[in-house]
């Protein structure tokens, strides 16, 4: 049960002059639901192309339950996609569509009938059976091409984008679909996305990757909490960066000399003269409590319905953004901000 | 900005207008004055038919002449059993020759079509370069190949394949030959375009729900290029089936194609009705079929 469905050692793929994945060492367990996030460009959907085979690492090996794939074209690996366009064939009804992978699969007609009667219960698309993908709404083409990745029974789906193409409203309600399925059926997910919001939301392990490399690897929380690097910090989540030479320190903290004055900010081991604090908006209080305190004007509040954001200038310039209880702030108003020692997350460059 | 509206309206008609008054001054008005000829009457005349309209004569004397329209020109046709043969002999060649060309374009085109992108254009560029010379040139061409003591003959005799030479030229394979030779290129681009338009993805697809190579050609790309074909073939097929020049020089004296009778018809025996009506009976026996294609495609 702890072997790895999928596993990239050490792998690397350089196109022209860029690096598309750099030295990739990956694990995706049996059944979970892992998501790769990044930007787009930072070698995430290369890295799922690999593991289905549409692209060859120049160095370092793909295993999918333990067997060696280098040597495995597409249509042999025990895995199935669901692609960012979808790639319906156009010319096959949603049945045909579903179908298609189990006539490859040389199963009886009776079998390949019970399983697509299956995948259209499962996806929801009763009474859509005899329609050509052209007469589908988004929403049902995202799920014809789930339950068509699906029919195969596969231990590991991989899924390019599989939200991106749907409009806001829908893509909620999908998330949670997606979540349903994959712990029903227990498949393990690998999503590709560049929406944080969509990884936090229904990850159970997040890898952000950045320029071909993972740059942090972890559950949604960990990683919120505890970013490592300052591009984790500012890609998942809003946060505010304070910076500068450290000028104490104990076992327990160090104080900082930032352009908005001296901040103090508990750590473990670390040993740098120069520091990078991350500190969430939520984590800072309108009003002078704490011990950290900064002081500046409202320039703007975004109303958010459950509370508001807002941006304040600080004396330096910087914009601070601090999330407080709608309509605590006004537009305007100079205000002093706390935060404590624990508050704020000491990351790398 | 309603009469604005107004007057681009009026632009918009005139844009439309000109391919269907191009379509009337050079398609139906030439159809008509050859469906008028079709229901005339040889004669011994200049031009070698009656009636003959003078629209000085008042309109009461063109309504007299008129009333002698007939149908004898199609009565020849159905009674004289060569004209039956002459379509059959057309429809049966162009239908092999179609056949031929599409099994020889389709890997052209799909060649193409998967090459680097950038080499495309030049490969289309190869595929149309013999349009560059004179049709005429090139099926002239055929004839030194095909003949007896030609390139094909020669070649095959001297690597002992063959003792005596083949008689190619001057038959109906000959025929087909030139009309695959001669039309290839008019099957290849819409195949081309068919199967360039394909997302990759859908291969990938394929592929990815165990196809092999083979199972995702037969499930995938072949039936989504099958609009290609279907208008490869007929961009083929319809003036193929009326082909004069080819089976006049390829073609022996009874290779018997409808163009080449209508042609007798025309210029050796003047029978200008006769001519007509062939081919208005052409005519319809390719329209027939081709719109019932469209309807059904559609």
């Amino acid at each position: 049960m702890n072997d790895p469905v999928l596993r990239f050692d050490r792998v690397s793929k350089q196109f022209g002059a860029t690096r598309a994945v750099d030295d990739v060492s990956l694990e995706v367990r049996a059944g979970e639901f892992f998501a790769l996030l990044g930007p787009s460009g930072c070698g995430k959907t290369t890295l799922m192309r690999m593991a289905a085979g549409f692209e060859t690492p120049d160095t370092g090996a793909v295993f999918i339950d333990g067997a060696d794939m280098r040597a495995t074209p597409p249509h042999r690996r025990p895995v199935n996609m669901m692609f960012q366009s979808y790639a319906l064939f156009p010319h096959l009804t949603v049945a045909d569509n579903i179908a298609f992978g189990l006539k490859r699969m040389g199963v009886d007609r009776a079998t390949i009938v019970t399983r697509v009667a299956e995948m259209v219960r499962i996806a929801q698309l009763q009474g859509m059976e005899r329609r050509k993908p052209a007469q589908l709404s988004g929403g049902q083409r995202q799920r014809v091409a789930l339950a068509r990745a699906l029919a195969r029974g596969p231990k590991l789906l991989l899924l390019d984008e599989p939200l991106g193409a749907l409009d806001r409203k829908l893509r909620e309600e999908t998330q949670f679909e997606l979540m349903q399925i994959q712990k029903k059926l227990n498949v393990a997910f690998l999503v590709v996305t560049h929406d944080q919001d969509e990884a936090l939301a229904m990850a159970d392990r997040i890898a952000i990757m950045r320029a071909g490399r993972i740059e942090q690897l972890g559950a949604p929380g960990e990683i919120y909490a505890r970013p490592r690097t300052k591009f984790v910090a500012g890609f998942v989540g809003e946060t505010n960066f304070f910076e500068g030479r450290v000028i104490a320190r104990d076992a327990h903290a160090i104080r900082i000399e930032t352009p908005d004055g001296v901040i103090e900010i508990a750590h473990e081991g670390f040993s740098g003269d120069h520091a990078i604090v991350s500190v969430r908006p939520e984590r800072i209080a309108p009003g002078g409590a704490g011990r950290n305190s900064v002081a500046g004007e409202v320039q703007d509040v975004i109303f958010r319905g459950d509370h508001s954001l807002a941006r304040v200038r600080l004396s330096s310039g910087a914009l601070l953004r601090v999330a407080a209880d709608a309509g605590a702030l006004a537009q305007g108003a100079r205000a002093t901000f706390a935060f404590g020692a624990n508050d704020g997350v000491i990351v790398d460059g | 900005m309603v009469e604005r509206a107004r007057r681009l309206g009026a632009g918009r008609r005139a844009i439309l207008a000109a391919p269907y008054l191009w379509l009337v001054a050079f398609f139906l008005v030439p159809l008509a004055l050859v469906f008028k000829i079709s229901l005339s009457r040889s004669a011994i005349a200049q031009p070698p038919y009656v009636p003959t309209f003078d629209f000085g004569e008042g309109l009461s004397a063109i309504l007299d002449k008129a009333r002698t329209f007939g149908l004898d020109a199609y009565r020849g046709l159905f009674a004289d059993p060569l004209y039956f043969e002459a379509y059959l002999t057309s429809l049966a060649l162009a239908g092999l020759a179609t056949a031929i060309a599409v099994a020889i374009a389709y890997p052209i085109a799909l060649a193409i079509a998967r090459s680097d992108k950038r080499l495309r254009p030049v490969l289309i560029g190869l595929a149309v370069a013999p349009f560059w010379t004179s049709f005429l040139i090139r099926v002239y061409a055929w004839i030194m190949i095909l003949k007896d003591e030609g390139l094909f003959n020669r070649a095959l005799m001297a690597l002992g394949i063959i003792d005596a030479p083949l008689p190619i030229l001057a038959t109906n394979a000959a025929v087909t030959i030139g009309m695959v030779y001669s039309y290839l290129p008019f099957v290849v681009l819409p195949i081309y375009a068919a199967l360039e338009a394909q997302d990759e993805s859908l291969r990938e697809a394929a592929a990815d729900l165990g196809a092999a190579p083979l199972a995702t050609f037969l499930t995938v790309t072949l039936p989504l290029s099958a609009t290609g074909v279907v208008a490869g073939a007929l961009l083929m097929f319809i003036p193929a089936v009326g082909e004069f020049v080819i089976p006049d020089l390829l073609g022996g004296s009874d290779t018997m194609m409808i163009g080449r009778v209508m042609w007798n018809d025309f210029f050796e025996n003047r029978d200008w009705p006769a001519a007509s009506a062939g081919a208005i009976v052409l005519i319809a026996l390719l329209v027939g079929p081709i719109v019932w294609i469209e309807r059904r495609r559609t």
